[in-house]
């Protein structure tokens, strides 16, 4: 029972980490149906930008700073250049951030090299708790990463159903001709959503260098799984981030603690089983 | 023209080819269409009229089948097709065209057309040869073009065509199938005067046994093509007779009043 | 039966004059000259031997699999991002029957055979979705093959591979020499491209234009477009299959990193950077991108960087790719012709330039494979 409470955990922190990358996608192909395939590369990018804040800085908290607000930056920059150029065009959107996979990824194998880096957590961050429910000690950094992934997931989820920012939105998500109608400036909402969903990538590598190590290749790792996340959520769907996230996350945890020769296809399960009965996923709205 | 590119199911003479019997569809708490019971018979013309809204679209998305009704029936020369799926009623010989037309842009006239052809026949499926050699799909094509006035546009993509020609593009599309009942949704809409004289033409020269069902706002294309016509309000049928009838009726006059879609252009 | 201005029509008179009006009458005639010459030229390359060879049969085999890919995606808009694995099952499907003891020629057969099996199973998911989201269910499925290859170590040797080790023999046909291997790979090589070419003008092929365009209207003229869509789909991964058995013999070693993400994107950049819905743009993108990546990144190592920024540049200024933007020209040239020329005038432009260039529409619209 103890073993099972703390794979719950480890479950329930990856899809913390999940819950942070896939949500950003949602968020921006719901608003803009722009599909950014190099939102796997942001996350890597950003892990690596803390790792070197950290390693100069000597502290976690200015790195996990660094490592946000520098991809939002990024993702400003994105979006002003490149995504801009190409509104309306969704799959040429979708290659041109693959073909920003092959440059963003060689640019941190220069800088970074090829060897895994890991994030340090600071010193109360990187030793353990008793947990009192089932009496286990447990990973401070873990519940850290689990921690953030509720407080941002509340955050965002009052952004968009209380506050006016959020109206427009999940107006983009539900009618895209409405939010113009009502005269709101929608590229200056789209800016700030593509820029959201950078941060929230950047925030992600980050925390997720702290378990997974960074590492060439940890790019496409992560973006598979926030695919699958979105795809068995709905595409789109903010909440179907959050609910996707959770089945993947644990699925893919009990499946490498208990199943570890069929681990790869436990991750790929729900997935094959949401597209056979419900394409759209699971809060997806049917595509019109 | 032929007719034997489909199934033909049974028939008797003097039976209805369209048959809808308390036909209704509800969106959420609202009719769209109501009760509607009207008979269609073979080779005859009817117009379908009514303001924004009375449910005309939906009426024929329940025919074709891309809407399943909420109650009533639809019988095809007496067989009930209320739940089949739209290619197999295309199979039956129902064809529909759009209001909004849908047409393949990016592909030429003869291209459309071809692919409308090929449709209902297994060829639709053959790999081994071009399709450009498929010698009397390809002329079939052609001639429907040419039958009915696109002979001279046959290699030019369709996004390259006027408003009015995409219009009867999106008619021959249908017809290439040969149907046995056509449903034709507001084909002059949104063309000018000058943009109707093609798509006039082709309605008059749809061969006569053909059994058509037009929704139309305009009163001239209607005079030129249907005898009777059925009048749809908020779903429901209100009227139907001849084209005469019911110009005359005050009911109708009622409807229309102040409404100057309807007037003649 | 057939009415004299649809037998004109048919019968694409064309009255350009000059070197484009040439081109454009003997058009087929030109690219089956230039086919022949490229397919003579490569020959000539792979009989030298040595670095060249393996080079030529690089880009024939990622040209294969990127043919394939246009397929599906320029021809019926569903671009997938997982062909690469398509080409890594191949290869274990030599290297692993080899590995326990199997020939060559059963191997082959095995490989044929795992391969439309797993494109006959992974393709009834597949195309319960398109656009958009096929792209992502093809990503999937790509990293769902690398993963096995990467973690199933018992069956694929895990990060090592599996060395390839038996090659087939029929009578002179010998692959163990290098040179005969070259010659199989290019010929295999054309018959799969007479064979694409044979089925994108096909009434099949029509078909995948008509989904590609407006798939709800090809359903409302009686085409059951899933079944187009999936069969499409199965002939786009043999396709690839092919070039992954290609692949086993040419490299003699299979590792999960010819199918990881990386080459994925590589494949589907080949076809879109040469130039969707024509047979020749992945040619062109696999001959480009295969040569940054042996030959320049001899003289620059961030070829990776270069390949990407190519890229970028070509999916932003030309949705059409570097053929499509030869087509381009062409067309302009073709165009600023017509109109220089004398009595032109009164002809209605389209009537008269366009008679000349429908005749390829089906494989060569001016619409863009990527939008």
């Amino acid at each position: 029972m103890p073993e099972f409470i703390s794979q719950t955990l480890n479950g329930l922190s990856l899809a913390g980490i999940m819950f942070l990358v896939s949500s950003g996608f949602t968020l921006v192909f719901g608003v803009m149906r722009v599909t950014n395939l190099s939102h796997g590369a942001v996350y890597l990018l950003g892990g690596y930008v803390a790792y070197s804040v950290i390693a100069y800085k000597g502290n976690f908290f200015y790195g996990l700073l660094a490592g946000t607000v520098a991809m939002a930056a990024f993702g400003l920059l994105l979006e002003g250049t490149l995504i801009r150029r190409m509104r309306g065009r969704p799959m040429a959107e979708l290659l041109a951030t693959l073909g920003l996979v092959y440059i963003i990824d060689d640019a941190c194998l220069v800088l970074w090299g090829g060897n895994p880096l890991s994030l340090r957590l600071p010193g109360a961050l990187e030793g353990s708790s008793n947990i009192p429910v089932g009496q286990i000690t447990y990973p401070n950094g873990r519940l850290f990463i689990l921690g953030v992934a509720v407080v941002v997931g509340i955050a965002l989820f009052f952004l968009l159903r209380r506050t006016r920012v959020g109206a427009v939105v999940r107006a983009g998500v539900d009618d895209r001709n409405m939010v113009s109608a009502l005269g709101i400036n929608v590229r200056r909402v789209f800016t700030a959503v593509f820029v959201l969903g950078a941060a929230l990538a950047g925030l992600g590598g980050v925390l997720g260098g702290t378990i997974f190590s960074l590492y060439p290749g940890g790019d496409s790792d992560i973006l598979t799984y926030a695919l699958v996340v979105v795809v068995v959520g709905g595409l789109g769907s903010y909440e179907g981030a959050i609910l996707g996230s959770l089945i993947v996350g644990l699925i893919d945890n009990y499946g490498q603690a208990y199943f570890p020769s069929l681990a790869y296809f436990a991750l790929f399960a729900p997935l094959v089983a949401i597209l056979l009965v419900r394409p759209q996923g699971l809060l997806g709205r049917a595509a019109t | 023209m032929s007719m034997g590119a489909h199934e033909t199911p049974a028939r008797q003479d003097g039976q209805a080819a369209l048959r809808m019997t308390k036909l209704g569809r509800r969106f959420g708490g609202i009719d769209a269409v109501k009760d509607v019971s009207l008979a269609v018979p073979k080779g005859s013309r009817f117009g379908v009229i009514g303001p924004n809204g009375a449910g005309k679209t939906t009426m024929f998305n329940l025919l074709s089948g891309e809407l399943r009704p909420t109650s009533g029936r639809v019988e095809l020369f007496g067989r009930n097709i209320t739940r089949l799926a739209p290619n197999r009623r295309v199979a039956l010989g129902l064809g529909r065209t759009y209001q909004i037309t849908r047409v393949f842009r990016d592909l030429t006239v003869l291209e459309n057309i071809t692919l409308a052809v090929h449709g209902l026949r297994k060829s639709k499926l053959s790999m081994l040869r071009p399709w450009r050699s498929y010698s009397t799909a390809v002329e079939e094509a052609a001639n429907v073009a040419s039958t009915f006035g696109l002979g001279e546009r046959l290699n030019i993509t369709a996004e390259e065509l006027s408003h009015g020609e995409v219009r009867e593009l999106e008619v021959l599309l249908t017809l290439a199938q040969k149907p046995e009942v056509l449903l034709l949704d507001e084909p002059a809409a949104g063309l000018s005067p000058a943009e109707r004289v093609g798509i006039r033409a082709l309605l008059r020269s749809l061969p006569r046994e053909l059994t058509l069902v037009m929704i139309e706002h305009d009163m001239d294309v209607l005079r030129d093509v249907v005898e009777h016509v059925a009048v749809l309000h908020f779903g429901e049928l209100v009227m139907q007779g001849t084209v005469a009838e019911v110009q005359e009726d005050a009911t109708v006059q009622e409807l229309y009043l102040g409404k100057p879609k309807v007037a003649e252009s | 039966m057939k009415s004299p201005s649809a037998a004109a029509a048919l019968n694409q008179v064309d009255d350009a004059s000059g070197v484009i009006g040439v081109v454009d009458r003997h058009r087929r005639l030109l690219s089956i000259l230039v086919g022949v010459v490229l397919v003579v030229f490569a020959g000539v390359l792979l009989g030298s031997g040595g670095f060249y060879t393996s080079l030529v049969e690089d880009i024939l085999i990622y040209a294969i699999a990127a043919m394939g890919l246009d397929f599906l995606g320029g021809y019926g808009g569903l671009v997938s991002l997982g062909q690469a694995g398509f080409i890594g099952l191949g290869a274990y499907g030599i290297a692993v029957p080899e590995a326990h003891g199997f020939g060559p020629w059963t191997s082959i057969g095995i490989a044929l055979v795992v391969v439309a099996a797993t494109a006959a199973v992974t393709g009834i998911v597949a195309i319960r979705v398109t656009g958009i989201s096929f792209v992502i269910i093809t990503l999937a499925i790509g990293q769902i093959l690398w993963g096995l290859a990467y973690r199933w170590v018992s069956l694929s040797g895990g990060d090592n591979g599996l060395v390839i080790s038996g090659f087939p023999k029929l009578g002179p046909l010998d692959l163990t020499n290098p040179q005969v291997l070259a010659f199989v790979i290019l010929a295999v090589f054309v018959v799969v491209a007479l064979v694409l070419r044979t089925l994108v003008s096909s009434p099949f092929g029509l078909s995948m234009l008509g989904i590609r365009s407006n798939e709800q209207r090809l359903r409302t003229l009686g085409y059951r477009t899933g079944l187009h869509r999936y069969l499409a789909y199965i002939i786009a991964s043999i396709v690839g299959g092919v070039a992954g058995i290609l692949y086993a013999f040419s490299n003699n070693l299979i590792s999960p990193t010819t199918m990881d993400f990386s080459h994925n994107g590589i494949i589907t950049l080949m076809a879109v950077l040469g130039g969707l819905r024509s047979l020749w743009g992945p040619v062109l993108g696999a001959l480009i991108i295969t040569l940054i990546q042996q030959e320049l990144s001899i003289y620059v190592s961030r070829w990776q960087m270069l390949m990407g920024a190519v890229f970028v540049v070509v999916v932003v200024f030309t949705p059409d790719g570097l053929w499509g933007l030869m087509r381009q020209g062409t067309a302009a040239l073709r165009r600023r012709r017509a109109r220089a020329g004398p009595g032109d005038a009164a002809r209605p432009d389209a009537a008269g330039t366009e008679a000349g260039t429908g005749q390829s529409s089906a494989t060569e619209s001016s619409e863009s494979g990527v939008r």
